[in-house]
């Protein structure tokens, strides 16, 4: 990790690539934890709106947040009902205690110059959803086919314990 | 004296001085016991003890704590050769040491700051008193030392010190080390050289040399040296391995008392063969030396060098095998995979259910069997022995009895028995006030126990045992026990309880009220005890841990106090419920029972006061908290939400209720107890409990998470979190004598008593008191029937029955042979009510609701013990009941006061009605005002023709009012009556001092409209 932030000029970076209301989204691969689908998740009844609920992953409960809530896409919930697409992303706990984002399709790990990345200079500009929390989108990596939304999956977890204190 | 290790290293060296202190305590305690011959191998092991503290401290450079543990160190020394007996003055001094080092240790930043010089100069004076002056002035000389070829070092060390090393310690080095390479990255940890250094010997002396006076070239980078006198029985060629210093660094020291080089080099010769072939120093090679330096009498060397220091390194040795320091964390991750494992084992088991290959099941069998025994060994890692913390009590009682002049024992048995590391930990406070209890309250002064015919001293025996799955302690003193007439005594005087409610009480239950906040009975407060902040606390900490506390006493012979503790708190019972179709998990500490109600019930049983629902559970009123209602509610209630809830569940309740069931749980956490409507149960289960995760902390109504057996998570619900969610007013719920009696708020200070009593079946009635002359008991088979009207007897006069049925749409009356007739004050005509029962009589606050319940003759209703009541109005009924004894009356009252407005002032809703009324009834307009500042702007905007007035109301009272208006020029001559309560002479001349025109009396209806018509006449007539 310490060499990739060295020399970022021309270095490789691998992103877990996913989808989230259509849109395609990254997260750092070293982040991530591991990927699973076959998950019951237990609601936590007056938590933030974006906490799906609590899951046991080998033994130890996991936090799953709906990534759509989070970005403040409307219609988080309908996608539950056919949880069959649905996959959980668990990251890894230098991110933050035990959590993973919940979101529609995982793809694959992406591979990106670190030159095509830049930062995200929309922040709180409206994406297609009206109003998007630009806050976790820390950069923006250009791909062949599209763009590319880069998490920072540090941010995550701050901004539920906001919005559970708000709340 | 400053040095920046790391934070590691500090953790690392309280680590290991809170293990040395731990155990200390019992060993000055049994020192003291056998002072005449303390055993050597505890004197050498609390020496070692201390010993490597200091040394560990002086590295670290804990001034502080090394000068106190060198004083103690100097003291301990002299016992070990014998020189002094570890007496009582002694111990006292020594403990006095250990309590400083222990807070020293605990707050290892303020050490520095900490104030020793008392301590040291009590343990200093220890041995400054047996040794003789003459001679201390010399022992507390400082010596030069020289080295082996006779030059002089710049090392100066108590000769004291030096003398006292041990006679077989043949070598003096003087170690340099560098203190700012300690602890580096790579350097040695000055705690493992400390280690090492005391295996070998003996550290005598430290001191830190300035960089100048050393020869080192660099000092742009001032090197600290810290200089060690170090005493040992390794040679030359040896100590360079075991301080761990360059050669350069180690200067041999010559002994004082041995001159030649060459005599000592011949000795170390011989000693190094010896230590060559066994590698180690041990008591042989010990044996070996004695000969060589035989200073002493032989006996008492062979004596410390044959058990102590073997004793000392097998048992060091053994210990450092058996046991292995490991994170928390570690272990927490263990058992979480211990947990998963046995998931993984019962999903297999499924699988393998059906099959019937009898070597699969061989294998199925012993997963099942070695996952179950993983489990249990894990749990075992969190155990500690309870006698980590019986430990300190005999310290705690000896310092005691000194204080109050008493004798007492202390007997511990079952220190072995093991409970959850945070329990242990936790139980340490309230187990040292129970013995401080009953040192101070239990035990009696030795006269008194003579004279009650008990040996002079008294014992207390604490007892730790398994039974039933729990640990039980129990605390046992033969002191005077405690004396349940006291306790009653003081439960009046200070009003937690009335004599009634003794009536029922066992003694056990009355000695178990100490356990009330507030409550002491220690006749003199010490600092010991008896704040009256006690039992309450120790209870209230047991029931914490999931525990709970038993109190028996014999009067005059003993106290028994038994605590009941779970054996962990990783793993709780619970029962598993479910609404929502999610499960939740309540902690069993938390619930009491389990209420299904079938079919009507559901509607009927479960009532409303105000917004909240209640439940009448054995007369006691019981709020009602629906779960499904709770999670779905995100903001805590507040009085609109509970309004829905009510409304939309009465509602449902109305529409379909045969066939159905409502089930809840009776829950409690100190205070608060309600019911908590759930819509399944599923059974008790033995859940692990993880806590919330820290972005969710401040979700109240959860308080952790757990695994199902089933893989899915499930959370644990928080009794009070519920609670304060769902608005239910703990302060007021607490006090179950308002919670019997009132379903309401009592927003309204007032408070009446009133007439509880049923005439129909189902409805219950209210008469305030002052409204009742009297009730009597009569016979149906003595009521006389003249036409359709009922008459009785009663004191010579007819009095004529009034049925409420034949007034108000109400169940009629039940005909038992043995009824009741409550006879109306201030009502002229003999008219009596009847009533079938008496329920009750109770004070309750008169805010009635005038709303819910509207009838003529009907005041209001309020909900009293859960039921709704209704409050007639006597007069009214009676009017109504017999219209044509009150014709001629009303006609010529009703004229005069026609038309006319009168301003009533009176802060009761229930008196403000009932006033109104009798006034609207005989023909006057009635404006109200709940208190004398309302009064007041009623009386400036509209123009009332009279004032009647309470006298006692909030914000101005009557008072207040009449001088204000009186002040007024256009209100100097305005009628204005007082209707009070107050019946008092003084009030009345007050009264009429300060303008009242009147004085009336509540509440008699007749006189108070006659003079009110009175005044009208009086104006009309001018």
């Amino acid at each position: 990790m310490s060499e990739i932030k060295a020399n970022e000029e021309d270095v490789k970076m691998l992103f877990c690539s996913f989808y989230a209301g259509g849109n395609l989204f990254g997260i750092r691969i070293l982040d991530v934890k591991e990927v699973t689908s076959e998950v019951t998740i237990t609601p936590v009844f007056h938590a933030p709106p974006e906490v799906r609920g609590y899951v046991n992953i080998r033994g130890q409960i996991h936090l799953v947040l709906d990534f759509k809530m989070l970005l403040g896409f409307s219609g988080g919930q309908e996608t539950a009902k056919d949880d069959s697409s649905n996959c959980v992303i668990l990251l890894k706990s230098h991110v933050g205690e035990a959590f993973g984002l919940l979101v529609d399709r995982v793809s694959d790990v992406i591979e990106a110059d670190s030159s095509r990345i830049e930062e995200n200079l929309s922040q709180n500009q409206a994406g297609e959803a009206g109003k998007y929390r630009s806050d976790i989108i820390k950069s923006i990596c250009k791909l062949e086919n599209g763009l590319m939304g880069i998490i920072d999956a540090s941010e995550v977890l701050k901004i539920v314990e906001k919005d559970a204190v708000s709340a | 004296m400053k040095n920046d290790y790391g934070p590691e290293l500090m953790k690392e060296f309280v680590c290991e001085a809170r293990e040395h202190l731990a155990t200390i305590e019992e060993d000055f305690l049994e020192m003291e016991r056998l002072k005449d011959s303390p055993p050597p191998e505890l004197v050498d092991k609390v020496f070692r003890a201390i010993h490597s503290i200091k040394g560990s401290a002086g590295f670290l450079g804990l001034g502080k704590i090394n000068d106190l543990s060198h004083a103690m160190e100097t003291v301990l020394q002299m016992i070990r050769k014998n020189e002094i007996a570890p007496l009582p003055e002694t111990v006292d001094s020594l403990l006095e040491g250990v309590d400083l080092l222990k807070q020293m240790t605990k707050d290892i930043a303020n050490s520095e700051n900490t104030d020793i010089s008392a301590a040291v100069k009590h343990i200093e004076a220890i041995y400054k008193d047996s040794v003789p002056a003459k001679e201390m002035k010399k022992l507390e000389k400082k010596i030069k030392l020289k080295d082996m070829d006779g030059n002089d070092i710049d090392f100066e060390v108590r000769d004291f010190a030096l003398k006292n090393r041990p006679p077989f310690h043949e070598f003096l080095y003087l170690l340099r080390y560098e203190l700012s390479e300690l602890g580096q990255k790579g350097g040695i940890s000055p705690l493992a050289l400390v280690k090492e250094l005391l295996s070998t010997g003996e550290i005598i002396e430290t001191s830190i040399s300035t960089p100048a006076e050393s020869l080192d070239a660099d000092l742009s980078k001032e090197p600290l040296f810290y200089d060690v006198l170090y005493s040992t029985v390794l040679d030359a060629d040896l100590i360079s391995q075991a301080s761990m210093l360059p050669d350069d660094k180690i200067k041999a020291v010559c002994p004082p008392g041995k001159e030649t080089k060459k005599n000592q080099k011949a000795k170390a010769e011989k000693v190094n063969e010896e230590a060559i072939k066994i590698e180690q120093i041990d008591s042989d090679s010990d044996s070996d030396m004695v000969e060589i330096v035989n200073h002493e009498p032989q006996e008492k060397i062979s004596a410390s060098s044959q058990s102590s220091p073997t004793q000392q390194t097998t048992a060091a040795s053994s210990e450092s095998q058996e046991t292995v320091r490991i994170h928390l964390d570690i272990l927490d991750k263990l058992m979480t995979l211990a947990g998963e494992l046995v998931l993984v084992r019962n999903q297999h088991l499924m699988a393998f259910a059906e099959n019937n290959d009898p070597v699969r099941r061989g294998i199925s069998q012993r997963l099942d069997i070695v996952t179950t025994e993983l489990q249990e060994t894990i749990m075992r890692t969190r155990m500690q022995p309870v006698g980590n913390i019986f430990g300190r009590l005999p310290r705690i009682v000896r310092d005691l009895s000194k204080k109050l002049g008493k004798q007492i024992e202390i007997n511990i048995s079952g220190e072995e028995v093991e409970l959850d590391k945070t329990i242990i930990e936790s139980l340490a406070d309230p187990l040292t006030h129970i013995i401080r209890n009953s040192c101070d309250h239990g035990i009696e002064t030795p006269t008194a126990r003579a004279k009650a015919g008990k040996k002079e001293s008294g014992t207390i025996s604490v007892r730790a045992y398994h039974e039933g799955g729990q640990i039980n302690i129990e605390i046992h003193d033969d002191g005077q026990g405690i004396d349940f007439r006291k306790i009653k005594a003081k439960a009046i005087e200070k009003e937690f309880r009335t004599k009634d409610d003794f009536a029922n009480m066992s003694e056990k239950d009355i000695i178990n009220l100490i356990t009330l906040p507030g409550f002491s009975t220690a006749s003199k407060v010490s600092d010991i005890s008896g704040r009256g902040v006690g039992m309450d606390v120790v209870k209230t900490s047991i029931e914490q841990l999931g525990g709970t506390l038993e109190i028996n006493s014999q009067c005059g012979k003993s106290t028994t106090l038994l605590l009941k503790m779970p054996l962990t708190l990783a793993i709780i019972p619970c029962l598993i419920v479910v609404t929502d179709s999610w499960r939740y998990a309540i902690p069993q500490v938390n619930l009491e029972e389990l209420v299904c109600l079938y079919d009507e019930d559901v509607r009927n049983k479960i009532e409303c006061s105000g917004v909240q629902e209640v439940y009448r559970l054995r007369e006691k009123l019981l709020p009602m908290v629906r779960l499904s209602e709770i999670i779905k509610e995100d903001s805590p209630f507040t009085e609109k939400t509970k309004r829905a809830i009510v409304s939309k569940n009465r509602e449902k309740n109305a529409s379909e209720m045969k066939g159905q069931n409502l089930t809840f749980a009776v829950v409690k956490n100190g205070t608060n107890r309600f019911g908590l409507i759930i819509d399944k149960v599923l059974g008790t289960e033995e859940i692990v409990v993880k806590p919330m995760h820290s972005s969710l902390k401040n979700l109240k109504i959860y308080s952790g998470a757990t695994v199902m057996g089933d893989g899915k998570c499930a959370l644990i619900l928080d009794v009070d979190g519920i609670a304060s969610h769902a608005g239910l007013n703990c302060s007021e719920l607490s006090k179950s004598k308002e919670l019997e009696h009132e379903g309401q708020d009592s927003f309204n200070g007032e408070k009446q008593r009133v007439l509880l009593f049923k005439y129909g079946e189902k409805e219950q009635f209210a008469v305030p008191l002052p409204l009742i002359r009297r009730i009597e008991k009569i016979k149906m088979s003595d009521v006389e029937l003249i036409g359709k009207k009922e008459y009785v007897t009663v004191d010579k006069i007819s009095i004529q029955l009034v049925r409420m049925d034949k007034v108000f749409e109400v169940s009629g009356c039940v005909e038992n042979n043995e009824t009741f007739l409550l006879l109306p004050k201030h009502v002229g005509k003999p008219f009596g009510l009847l009533m079938s029962s008496l329920t009750d009589i109770i004070e309750v606050p008169l805010a009635i609701d005038t709303e819910s319940y509207l009838e003529d003759g009907i005041l209001g209703s309020l909900i009293i013990k859960g039921k709704m009541t209704l409050f007639p109005d006597i007069f009214r009924v009676i009017e109504r009941f017999a219209p044509e004894s009150f014709q001629e009356d009303s006609e010529e009252e009703c004229q005069p006061g026609a038309g006319k407005k009168i301003l009533l002032a009176e802060d009761a809703p229930f008196f403000r009605q009932l006033v109104k009324g009798y006034l609207e009834s005989a023909g006057y307009e009635v404006v109200t005002a709940e208190n004398g500042k309302a009064a007041l702007d009623i009386l400036s905007k509209s123009n009332p023709d009279m004032l009647i007035s309470d006298i006692e109301m909030p914000k101005m009272d009557g008072w207040e009012l009449i001088k204000i208006l009186r002040d007024e020029p256009d209100f100097k001559e305005f009628p204005a009556i007082a209707l009070t309560a107050l019946d008092s002479a003084d009030d009345r001349k007050k009264a009429f001092e300060l303008g009242f025109n009147d004085y009336q009396i509540k509440i008699d209806r007749e006189a108070l409209l006659t003079r009110v018509s009175h005044f009208f006449n009086e104006k009309a007539k001018v």
